[in-house]
């Protein structure tokens, strides 16, 4: 087996089954909004309590 | 502590291990002992993934941290949800398509049986010194000041952890770990609450965020580039992604935690529950920090948090001018309060210029208080060198015991304890697993069934708690407990990981230049973190990028001595 090879990412058991979700890149979109959405967060409260 | 809080921390805590030892008992193969059959779902994976990255230390010093120092140790995190990511998008499906029971045993088919042997190595030094830390750090904070004996404190939690984590496996570490998590959730909700409950009558919750933001408790983002302060948003992001990819996708902790997930879904959701989660917990664990220097604020604090070392110096020559530090402490105390109200009272009435005038004055008065503080702190260290200054890890557990409703006091000693077990567990599992598999099974005996892989399995585990406990009865640690952990990840895990980004994304590179370059670049971080004073979060992008770049260097020369063509993919 090619152990450097990317593996097959689209067998069926792969697929995230979350509603709104249908694929794994837009899991991971999900999760980059909400770790900017708490960058924001702190970034304004760091402002506010300057 | 009273009975009551005996009775609450020694039913959490036995219980849990009871209870995981009882769910998974009977004979089991290899697979089943260190995968636990493969039947977990995504929560209980992502749970056990969280327990073991935050042990006591996480609960103990971090709210230290937040009094000290504010919200800035956040930004350690930041890399986090990317790195996660990573791992579950790349270095996950790899591993569980290949079967293996370890992230070293990839390094093996990938390149050569001696980058496999270094891979676990390393994952051995730096994990078995950092469980001796894990079991350490809570032991020395907690029987100071309950006043228990220190290596009796070792040895009673080293030996509950060995136990259940021997006789049953990988599947009671995560079984126990997801109930240790809930009495550690339902600590710190507990102290949450009664922070805040424990406000002076008249101070909001707005009052206390404009009295931490006076005191530049809030500066949760620092954007400056400068390479010697130990957190910025840069350090955070890049040397944070480093420490967080190498730690999830290389260090067999984690690895073990994820890859007996019932499918590559529940593993990835489980992964990805901790890139969503991780940030606001820290958060959440600072600001209880803040909050609690926000009620010191109000309430009497001791001038030195570890009461202990500050009594054992009051009855020797130095007491006399202790004691009237201490005095000058509590005056400066008074005065500071009285210039809080003034600038809540204009707060409260509306007039802006007053308020902004009040709040000067306010700062003045608690440089001045924390000016009291560093003299003390220096006359203690004069009077004993042995004694540390740093008393931040002292500051949340003196806050429980004399605030907290009793019951409540056993909860939290509970939540510290459990914290410590969940990841000392995880620890000692992987680091049975990585030597069974890495070194016995590969070195020593190739052809024996699976009966005798699991019994030596349990042995290896029993072996490395006791290196663990021995550590941790003969090592001090003068500087914040959760800072030596990161330091101590921060020296071997940039170069762990640039071995597995090779493996992963440089397909021409052999085992043969991956593993000098990383020896030479380990070694180099090595003179690194002894001779200088760059932040240690840039250890993991240094070391990575030196494990790389002279992979290919070497590489490269290694295919012009051949004067062959360059080799081909494996």
């Amino acid at each position: 087996m090619n152990v450097g090879a990317r593996p097959d990412n689209r067998s069926a058991e792969e697929a995230p089954q979350l509603p709104g979700l249908r694929t794994w890149r837009a899991v991971y979109g999900l999760v980059l909004a909400s770790f900017l959405l708490w960058l924001g967060l702190l970034v304004a409260l760091t402002q506010a309590g300057a | 502590m009273i009975p009551l809080d005996y009775a609450v921390l020694l039913a959490a805590l036995l219980g849990i291990a009871a209870y995981g030892t009882w769910r998974a008992r009977g004979p089991r193969d290899l697979s089943a002992y260190l995968k636990g059959d493969r039947k977990l779902g995504w929560a209980a994976i992502g749970l056990s993934v969280m327990a073991t990255q935050a042990s006591a230390i996480t609960f103990l010093s971090t709210p230290g941290q937040g009094y000290e120092s504010g919200l800035g140790f956040v930004q350690i995190y930041f890399g986090l949800p990317l790195a996660l990511i990573v791992v579950a998008a790349v270095f996950l499906p790899l591993y569980r398509q290949l079967k293996v029971y370890t992230a070293y045993e990839f390094l093996g088919r990938r390149f050569d049986p001696k980058t496999r042997l270094l891979g676990a190595g390393l994952f051995l030094l730096q994990r078995g010194l950092g469980a001796g830390i894990t079991i350490y750090a809570p032991a020395i904070v907690l029987s100071t000041v309950l006043g228990w004996r220190l290596d009796l404190t070792i040895v009673l939690s080293g030996v509950l952890v060995i136990v259940y984590t021997v006789l049953g496996g990988s599947e009671a570490v995560s079984v126990t770990q997801k109930y240790q998590m809930a009495v550690i959730f339902g600590g710190m909700a507990a102290a949450f609450a009664v922070v805040l409950r424990k406000l002076p009558a008249g101070v909001t919750l707005a009052d206390a965020f404009a009295v931490a933001g006076g005191a530049r408790k809030l500066g949760a983002v620092d954007f400056s580039f400068d390479l010697h302060r130990p957190y910025t948003l840069w350090s955070g992001l890049l040397g944070g992604f480093f420490l967080s990819l190498s730690y999830f996708g290389a260090d067999q902790s984690q690895v073990q935690r994820y890859l007996f997930g019932a499918s590559l879904r529940e593993s990835r959701l489980g992964l990805m529950f901790n890139a969503v989660a991780k940030i606001p917990m820290q958060f959440f664990i600072l600001l209880l920090g803040v909050l609690v220097f926000v009620f010191y604020q109000f309430c009497p604090s001791p001038v030195f948090f570890n009461r202990a070392a500050w009594n054992a110096q009051l009855a020797g020559e130095t007491g006399g001018s202790l004691r009237a530090l201490a005095a000058d402490y509590g005056a400066a105390q008074s005065r500071e309060r009285a210039r809080l109200q003034d600038w809540l009272d204009a707060r409260h009435a509306g007039d802006a210029a007053a308020a902004a005038a009040a709040r000067g004055r306010a700062q003045a008065a608690l440089a001045e208080r924390e000016a009291v503080r560093q003299q003390a702190k220096a006359a203690l260290r004069a009077a004993d060198p042995r004694t540390s200054a740093n008393d931040a890890d002292y500051v949340f557990i003196t806050f429980v015991l004399d605030q907290l409703p009793h019951g409540v006091i056993g909860l939290l000693v509970a939540a510290f304890l459990a914290a410590a077990m969940s990841s000392k567990a995880a620890e000692l599992n992987a680091l049975g697993s990585t030597t069974t598999v890495d070194v016995y099974r590969h070195l020593v005996r190739r052809e024996a069934d699976d009966a005798h892989y699991v019994k030596a399995s349990k042995w290896f585990t029993v072996l490395w708690g006791l290196v663990a406990l021995a550590f941790a009865l003969s090592i001090h640690l003068a500087q914040n407990l959760i800072q030596a952990v990161n330091i101590l990840g921060s020296i071997f895990y940039g170069v762990v990981l640039g071995i597995f980004l090779v493996a992963f994304f440089l397909r021409r590179v052999g085992g043969t230049a991956v593993f000098w370059a990383a020896i030479a670049a380990q070694l180099g971080v090595c003179a690194l973190f002894a001779g200088s004073t760059i932040s240690y979060l840039w250890y993991n992008l240094i070391g990575c990028a030196a494990c790389v770049g002279l992979s290919l260097l070497l590489q490269a020369g290694l295919d012009r001595r051949a004067g062959a063509a360059p080799r081909p993919p494996p």
